[in-house]
């Protein structure tokens, strides 16, 4: 799918963007994004630029993606820093999908927990879960995208999910 | 409420990777799973990147940057495609560095550090600072000439050897050179050589080439030379005032030739100037 999407076959940028755009925009919004569907396209567009001068597997892929989105996550940071970047558990604030109302209060709900969740980790610690849980990186793909040492990594995930343990009790 | 010392690292990738967990996990395991479950919402891609994706065209866009690799990582590849001789004389590079620099630190252990100093001192143009010299030398020129006496009579009396016997010499001629001390302010500073130099101008051509050597003079003057300035014992004969006048010119010069002349000149100005301090109150 890569060689086809650097042949500028349309079909494998669909495909990869549907496989992973809706992990990244929930990445980027459980992160606290103020547009993160915006945010995500940005990421994809600079993604499939670059993508003739990428060479690796699809892991690899999946982690240069989130690599790139932490980083946009990162500047956009830095651009706003009027605002807060904490994640916002006001589901009024939240995009719920479309259609379904039912479905859509159910996901509000499901959503609000998350943002609860997330609210008691600390920034570093959110960063990490969340690309491991939500990006399905490994501890290496992690710390090379957060640019920090593998150990730290594993402290910042054992205390994030004590963190989250003590809450959930 | 669960214990804490359950999530060892087992547990963590468990949790973390949806893997089935103990009992005592499974909230923590539900909270994982509603995090993740709540990232796959899916979501329209912008109009540019629609239009963009069906086209298959992206030029124009700025290429998002590739993750550079670890520098580790890097220079192992780099190393593994060069040739023997280069990883060599890169080790020697990194090596040679890396002793320049904990030399320059001064942290290597005594011996290894003067060992180093000396190698590197041959084979580059670098040059290391032995500090106490230095701090000797500056001793003398910031320190008031009370200060400098004591450190010069330390100097005379350390070389106790050659030196004890030369002192006592030297005194009785400190006497002669003081009376002249006073006369001398006021001469060296307009030009210092230049009273001496009706009687000195035709000796000093002829010091000059015994200055260098310095030596020829004692064995020429074996009392004079005793004196602790070997280069100016012609002083002495000529003008005994010569030798505390000039000592102000050589201590400049001494300063910049070296520590070796600087010590026997320096310890002749301390001369002359304690002459001159205690000689001034005496009259």
């Amino acid at each position: 799918m890569l060689d086809a999407a650097r042949a500028g076959a349309p079909w494998a940028f669909e495909r990869l963007y549907t496989d992973l755009a809706p992990v990244v925009t929930g990445y980027l919004r459980l992160q606290g994004a103020t547009e993160p569907d915006d945010l995500t396209s940005e990421v994809f567009l600079g993604v499939f630029a670059g993508l003739s001068s990428f060479e690796g597997t699809e892991s690899q892929f999946r982690s240069w993606v989130f690599t790139i989105a932490h980083r946009r996550l990162i500047d956009e940071r830095r651009r706003a820093t009027r605002r807060p970047a904490e994640p916002t558990d006001d589901p009024a604030t939240l995009d719920g999908p479309g259609g379904d109302a039912e479905a859509e209060a159910l996901d509000a709900l499901g959503l609000r927990r998350v943002y609860e969740l997330c609210a008691t980790l600390s920034v570093e610690q959110r960063e990490v879960l969340l690309l491991r849980i939500v990006g399905d990186l490994t501890v290496e793909q992690v710390a090379r995208a957060v640019g920090r040492s593998v150990g730290a990594v594993k402290a910042l995930q054992r205390r994030g999910l004590t963190a989250l343990r003590r809450k959930i009790e | 409420m669960l214990p804490l010392h359950l999530l060892d690292e087992d547990a963590v990738e468990a949790l973390l990777a949806g893997r089935p967990v103990t009992p005592g996990l499974a909230p923590l395991a539900g909270a994982v799973g509603q995090i993740r479950a709540a990232a796959r919402q899916p979501v329209r891609p912008s109009a540019e990147l629609a239009q963009r994706m069906a086209s298959g065209d992206f030029s124009g866009i700025e290429p998002a940057p590739l993750i550079p690799t670890p520098a580790g990582r890097r220079l192992r590849s780099w190393l593994a495609g060069v040739s023997p001789r280069a990883r060599v004389v890169t080790g020697a590079v990194v090596v040679f560095t890396g002793l320049s620099a904990a030399t320059a630190a001064g942290a290597l252990p005594g011996a290894a550090q003067a060992r180093v100093e000396s190698f590197i001192e041959t084979v580059t143009p670098i040059s290391f600072q032995r500090d106490a010299p230095d701090a000797d030398h500056d001793d003398l020129r910031d320190t008031p000439p009370d200060r400098v006496r004591p450190t010069a009579e330390p100097d005379s009396g350390r070389p106790d050897d050659p030196g004890s016997p030369v002192t006592p010499p030297g005194k009785p001629e400190t006497p002669p050179g003081k009376p002249e001390t006073p006369g001398n302010p006021d001469r060296p500073e307009t030009p210092p050589g230049k009273p001496e130099t009706p009687p000195g101008k035709p000796e000093t051509p002829p010091s000059k080439p015994e200055t260098p050597p310095g030596k020829p003079e004692t064995p020429g003057n074996p009392d004079q030379p005793e004196i602790p300035p070997p280069n100016r014992p012609e002083t002495p004969p000529g003008h005994p005032e010569s030798a505390p006048g000039r000592p102000e010119a050589p201590g400049q010069e001494s300063g910049n030739g070296g520590g070796n002349s600087g010590n026997s000149g320096n310890s002749d100005n301390s001369n002359g100037n304690s002459g001159e301090r205690p000689h001034g109150p005496d009259r």
